[in-house]
């Protein structure tokens, strides 16, 4: 398959997947290296040294150029793959770009949920960590609080798929779940429908 | 001293945590469920520990509760929408956060509890509470043990505490009838049961001499254990030479195949018009019908009213009411309620002397006396005639005892219980002021005589004679007034009362006053083998085969035969 195609797989755990395009203490912007292979949404991102951690909180795809957007190719055509093979071009022009809500920080070998001192470099290399590094960030609970900070609907379903990915990683899926949904629940204990909606999320 | 050095201060499981409260309405214990405990486990009436900062607390689980800190969840349960594919796991997160159980725990007694306090300082009535997030325990058997201190021969296991299992709790026997005592619950509650283990618990002490108004034939030989269809023992069979049976019915012994140590014969003579006064309800009369009595006393003379008045037929009556001045057809229906005793084998027209006199003589060489009624037991007003001449009769004695001794001569009267199943009939507000019941209960322990009633409706019962009574057991009640009525007066009764309410159907009850330092659920044990031994075991007063006071030799060959061929 052409490259820019859709990517169906994740990148792979422990990958490097692109660079620091601009960085807030609470808030990471990056590129992918490759068009249409992003993190997932929800993933835990490793930023950087000495690393700041990030949950993938948006994905969208655009043309470098705002100035020049994209029009339709593909009247003639049967499939959006011989789209990308008859104008190789394209791959060069769009990119792959996701934000990422600060959740934490390494000193030394500890992990700490909050915010860094410092926003992470630009160019800043971002990879995306594997369950071992998930499980250990998830281990106590406090990594939510940033995380629920934000408050709306898109950001809440980006936990909601963290908290999943995390449930996977954990070697007890079922008590992580209830863990977390748990401290959720005392946090959100004044807004029952923000709380349901997150819980009926991170379970799926 | 065991292990722990002091095991009265070791711990249970954690339930939850203090969050609020106020002495006098209880505690509020937030319930955790972390530690897996669930709000289902905790039954009203348990008994808990709180460890406070420089106090432990004693309590008791007065009412459980669900609350929601998120409004939301009652209006929208997770079960209740279909929307979420996961309202199991939604139901299973809320529930112990946002959705949780709350206690309200009473707290009845504390002790000191900080490393200045000694080890051993033993729990007085609360008179604090405990500090904000104070956490709540299970209780153990040494935090009964260590309220509940009666030990040794002067108290008996009651049984097991509510929500203990294999826990027991014991009863002091020496202050349970010094002051009088109330048992009360439904029909089929368990009254008789474990009104005739605490009956069997002070022959065993041997502190108090009892007398027994057995109006349905079960204290005496033999009960009837109607879950299991056996007969269980009687206080005769478990103490066989301190308990003397007595009879009314003498054919109804010989047809049960009991052989009583005698029989109560009531002369004419000793009824007085007080005693029809007294049965007016039982006998459905007029007040003017009933009152009539005095008419005839002061007519006939004080002995002779009844034999004369129910030798007289037809038109003499009529003559009768007019000289007495009473109207003629209240006095025929004096008349022929009255006749009617003919049939009641017990009275006896010719009788004189003192038909209490024979059970007075064992009460005071320290025999316990049962007087069974046969099928007397049956006829209100049988009932409630016997009884209450013949307590008349022995009251009497007992306060010409007790003044002969406050002036010098001789000894205090031994501490007599009066027993009455269908207390009510004696106490009702109506009646209470003119009974000897309603002045026993009244006079406290004035001349050495309390009470035990055992009764299915204490709201019939005279309010007075309710708040004079020191000991409450009482069983499932099913009448609201009832409820109220067992409660009248007893200090926590509006924290009891919801305690009170959710009692089992049967075998469970709340005991609280005088003889206990904090009201309790317990599960009366069962009266069984086990029972049957503990009661034969070790002895204070006199061992068990000996009377307390010296017997005749008659009596002692009758005790003999009738240890060694049981009258079955
Ligand atoms: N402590 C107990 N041990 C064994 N059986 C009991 C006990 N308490 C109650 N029961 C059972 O319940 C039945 C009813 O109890 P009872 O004391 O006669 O009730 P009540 O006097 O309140 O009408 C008994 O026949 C017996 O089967
Ligand atoms: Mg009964």
């Amino acid at each position: 398959m052409a490259a820019g195609a859709r990517r169906m797989a994740n990148p792979i755990a422990g990958q490097r997947v692109g660079e620091v395009t601009a960085s807030h203490t609470e808030r990471v912007e990056g590129q992918c290296y490759e068009l249409h292979a992003p993190p997932p949404l929800g993933a835990l991102l490793r930023i950087g040294s000495p690393p700041v951690y990030a949950v993938v909180r948006q994905i969208w795809n655009a043309p470098i150029d705002p100035a020049r957007p994209l029009t339709p190719r593909g009247a003639d055509l049967e499939t959006v793959d011989e789209v990308y093979a008859n104008n190789p071009q394209l791959t060069s022009v769009l990119i792959t770009r996701f934000q990422a809500t600060v959740v934490g920080y390494a000193i030394g070998a500890a992990i700490r949920h909050g915010l860094p001192p410092a926003p992470p470099i630009l160019h800043s290399f971002v990879f995306v960590c594997d369950a071992g590094e998930i499980a250990a960030f998830t281990a106590h609970p406090g990594y939510l609080k940033l995380l629920t900070a934000e408050g709306n609907l898109t950001a809440d379903l980006a936990m909601s798929a963290f908290l999943r990915q995390a449930a996977d990683a954990a070697s007890d899926k079922r008590g992580f779940l209830l863990r977390a949904g748990r401290t959720l629940a005392t946090e959100l204990a004044d807004d029952g429908p923000r709380l349901r909606t997150i819980l009926g999320e991170m379970a799926l | 001293m065991t292990l722990h050095g002091n095991s009265g201060k070791v711990n249970g499981r954690r339930i939850g945590a203090v969050v609020g409260g106020q002495l006098s309405r209880g505690l509020q214990v937030r319930v955790d469920r972390a530690g897996g405990t669930s709000i289902e486990d905790l039954a009203v009436g348990s008994f808990v520990t709180i460890q406070g900062r420089k106090q432990r607390f004693f309590g008791v689980i007065t009412d459980v509760e669900l609350r929601v800190a998120d409004d939301s969840l009652r209006h929208f349960p997770p079960s209740g929408s279909a929307d979420f594919t996961n309202d199991d796991f939604i139901a299973e997160v809320v529930g112990g956060t946002t959705a949780y159980g709350l206690l309200s725990v009473m707290p009845a007694m504390a002790a000191p509890d900080d490393a200045t306090s000694p080890e051993s300082a033993s729990p007085e009535s609360a008179t604090t509470i405990p500090e904000h997030f104070a956490p709540v325990f299970t209780a153990s058997q040494a935090d009964i043990d260590a309220v509940f201190k009666a030990a040794g021969d002067g108290a008996m296991s009651l049984g097991e505490p509510q929500g203990m299992d294999g826990a027991s709790v014991r009863l002091d026997l020496s202050a349970l009838p010094a002051r009088s005592v109330g048992v009360f619950g439904a029909s089929g509650s368990g009254k008789t049961f474990l009104a005739r283990m605490l009956l069997a618990g002070m022959v065993k002490q041997g502190e108090v001499v009892s007398l027994v108004f057995d109006m349905q034939n079960e204290y005496g030989w033999q009960g009837q254990d109607n879950d299991r269809g056996r007969q269980v023992k009687g206080l005769k069979q478990l103490f066989p030479s301190r308990v003397v049976t007595f009879t009314l019915d003498e054919a109804s012994s010989r047809r049960r195949g009991i052989t009583p140590d005698g029989a109560v014969r009531i002369g004419y003579r000793e009824i007085q018009p007080a005693d029809i006064e007294l049965l007016r309800e039982s006998l459905n009369l007029t007040p003017v019908a009933a009152a009539a009595a005095y008419n005839l006393e002061r007519h006939f003379g004080s002995g002779n009213w009844l034999a004369e008045f129910v030798a007289k037929s037809g038109p003499e009556i009529t003559e009768l009411a007019e000289s007495i001045g009473v109207n003629a057809s209240a006095l025929g229906a004096l008349h022929r309620r009255l006749a009617a005793w003919e049939r009641f084998e017990f009275l006896d027209p010719a009788a004189h002397g003192n038909a209490a006199a024979d059970i007075v003589q064992h009460l005071q060489r320290g025999n316990h006396v049962v007087l069974e009624f046969g099928q007397y037991g049956r006829n209100e007003a049988a009932y409630v005639l016997v009884s209450n001449l013949l307590t008349r009769r022995i009251h009497d004695e007992w306060v010409r005892r007790k003044e002969l001794a406050d002036g010098g001569q001789g000894d205090d009267p031994r501490p007599l219980v009066i027993f009455i199943e269908e207390a009510h009939k004696f106490l009702t507000p109506e009646v209470a002021s003119q009974t000897i019941f309603g002045t026993i209960a009244r006079e406290l322990r004035k001349y050495n005589v309390t009470l035990m009633i055992v009764d299915q409706r204490p709201s019939g019962i005279d309010s007075e004679v309710m708040s004079q009574l020191g000991t409450r057991l009482t069983c499932r009640l099913n009448d609201d007034r009832d409820l109220s009525a067992a409660l009248m007066g007893a200090r926590d009764a509006g924290q009891l009362r919801e305690v009170l309410a959710r009692l089992g159907s049967k075998q469970q009850a709340l005991v609280f006053g005088h003889a206990v330092p904090m009201p309790l659920v317990v599960r009366p044990r069962d009266y069984d083998e086990s029972f049957y031994q503990e009661m034969s075991l070790g002895t204070t007063g006199a061992p068990a085969g000996t009377p307390a006071v010296a017997e005749t030799a008659e009596e002692r060959m009758q005790r003999e035969i009738d240890e060694l061929f049981p009258p079955e």
